[in-house]
């Protein structure tokens, strides 16, 4: 316990001093006010280009669905990726630099190696996803004033999601020492299940994309909460798959 | 008891065998000097002694207990130094050191001053500097620093000197021997000299085994033969009449002769040395020996 607690502290310091922290917390906050400013202003938007281009057409006023549409199109699509651009590299920047070498043969566990890097992960993914999800939904509460149904399942999902997505990296760094590989091969491994997905449709209720693709259809009223059961019971369990594999990988893993 | 023993090791990587038959043993508070030219299987030793590599074949034993690949325990007994330690460069010596002592499970109440002392031991007590900042030798000292936070009875050291000024050198050498109080030290280097300097026992690693191996302080390596400085001319009248090894300058080395065939010879032909020594072989001549 006592090394895990000094290895969480290490990895909290690190992050904080190489900015990486500030910068996702930056990046989360900016997704979070982004995206029911852009709800707002995007009718407006519109109606100016359209009035331009000569297009008579009536444009709706936006809702609040409309503010989450834009934060779980972000957040899937952006936060996401750049959160594995920032934090992808934690275990194999350890490899290429020897850092872990002095650590490791003073007796730190591996396995706690994994453990701590994959709880920070998860940590800081949780953090700045609530953040994020905290502004948007106190900006549509101010500009909209509208409940919305479903709100805590649709969040739940990307964040399960973003577990998923730790978890893949983390094997994958287990696999590879080189950091661009790591998450190459986690890129290869969604690619490939949405593969599956398109090749045939009804497995892809089952995987884990189907959490980020119907966040907006859980709230629309077009996807029921039973429907999300089975894409998150087995991303929750191919995330705890994943990291077990990632402990028993690296509890063997050479170390030059 | 031994600190150390390897016994019948093996190790290839894709086919070519780089340790073959490896033994070894280390008593406690020794320095053995280990070593060999590059590539001959130095480090990839000092990764299976501490668990970092797996074997191919045969058992590493650290304080009578077996060395396993992976997360081996007897860890706890070993401190390491790797040739060019890297570090967490956003902290300074202190952070780093309170790292490894949590690591390592060093008493909170004792860590302080463990940190003090092993600062002061290596010359970096009061340096506040982020490690980003250090020099090459700076980093090799707190190198040491942090392979001895533990007290550990056996400290690996692999080519510790090697990317080191001469300076930077001794005080490492200083260091290693000043510890040996405490821990056996395990010092693997193609640095003949600092061997001579400070080891106790020492293997010449060679085909992937030890070859040969010498109590530094208690055997010599015999003779060379007997250095004689002459003039330049005298070489061509002593060639036919003796058994002339080696010249450096003008000074020849003289093999299998006695020293009075050599005065004999040379009165004979009224050749007069300005110096007459008898040669001790050093380390570096029975190395290129063994490996040549």
């Amino acid at each position: 316990m006592i090394q895990m607690s000094a290895l969480f502290r290490k990895e909290v310091v690190e992050s904080w001093r190489n900015f990486r922290l500030m910068a996702i917390l930056i990046v989360f906050i900016i997704i979070g006010v982004l995206s029911p400013f852009t709800a707002l202003i995007l009718p407006d938007i519109l109606g100016m280009v359209m009035k331009d281009s000569g297009i008579m057409a009536e444009i709706p006023d936006s809702a609040a669905l409309d503010s989450y549409t834009q934060f779980f199109t972000n957040m899937n699509q952006m936060g996401l990726v750049i959160f594995v651009i920032v934090f992808g590299s934690i275990l194999t920047h350890e490899f290429s630099r020897n850092t872990l070498v002095n650590l490791v043969t003073k007796g730190l566990k591996r396995t706690n190696v994994i453990v701590v890097k994959s709880v920070f992960l998860i940590f800081v993914w949780t953090m700045g996803y609530v953040v994020s999800a905290l502004v948007t939904y106190i900006y549509t509460l101010y500009y909209w004033d509208e409940a919305v149904d479903h709100l805590i399942l649709s969040f739940t999902m990307t964040w399960m999601y973003g577990l998923f997505i730790i978890s893949l990296v983390m094997f994958a760094s287990t696999l590879f020492t080189n950091s661009f590989i790591a998450v190459l091969l986690s890129v290869v491994a969604i690619v490939i299940m949405m593969m599956m997905a398109s090749i045939h449709p009804d497995v892809a209720e089952y995987l884990p994309q189907y959490l980020i693709g119907n966040n907006v259809g859980l709230l629309a009223g077009e996807v029921e909460p039973r429907d999300v059961l089975w894409p998150s019971v087995i991303t929750g369990g191919v995330t705890l798959v994943l990291f077990l594999l990632a402990v028993l990988r690296f509890r063997k893993a050479p170390m030059n | 008891m031994s600190i150390l023993r390897i016994e019948g090791l093996k190790k290839a990587f894709n086919e070519k065998t780089v340790i073959e038959n490896l033994e070894l043993e280390v008593g406690s508070h020794e320095i053995y000097g280990f070593i060999g030219s590059n590539g001959a299987g130095k480090t990839t030793t000092m990764k299976m002694v501490l668990g970092l590599l797996a074997a191919d074949e045969g058992d590493i034993y650290v304080c009578d207990e077996k060395v396993r690949f992976g997360d081996t325990l007897t860890n706890r007994h070993v401190g390491y130094l790797p040739d060019v330690p890297e570090f967490y460069t956003y902290m300074n010596a202190v952070e780093y050191l309170k790292l490894c002592a949590d690591i390592t499970g060093v008493e909170k109440s004792a860590q302080k001053e463990r940190i003090d002392e092993l600062l002061e031991l290596v010359g970096l007590k009061g340096e506040k500097t982020k490690i980003k900042n250090y020099s090459r030798g700076m980093k090799q000292r707190l190198g040491i620093a942090q392979a001895l936070i533990h007290r550990p009875k056996l400290l690996i050291c692999d080519e510790p000197t090697s990317a080191l000024d001469p300076k930077g050198r001794m005080e490492i050498l200083k260091i290693l021997k000043e510890i040996t109080k405490e821990t056996t030290v395990i010092f693997s280097t193609h640095i003949l000299t600092d061997v001579e300097r400070i080891c106790d026992r020492v293997g010449i690693l060679y085909d992937g085994a030890i070859v040969k191996a010498f109590d530094l302080n208690q055997e010599s390596f015999g003779e060379k033969g007997i250095a004689v400085e002459l003039d330049a001319g005298a070489y061509e009248t002593l060639k036919p009449l003796l058994d002339i090894r080696r010249m450096v300058g003008t000074t020849y080395i003289i093999a299998d002769h006695s020293m009075k065939e050599i005065y004999d010879t040379l009165h004979a032909h009224k050749i007069y040395p300005s110096k007459i020594v008898k040669e001790q072989k050093s380390l570096e001549d029975v190395y290129l020996e063994v490996t040549s």
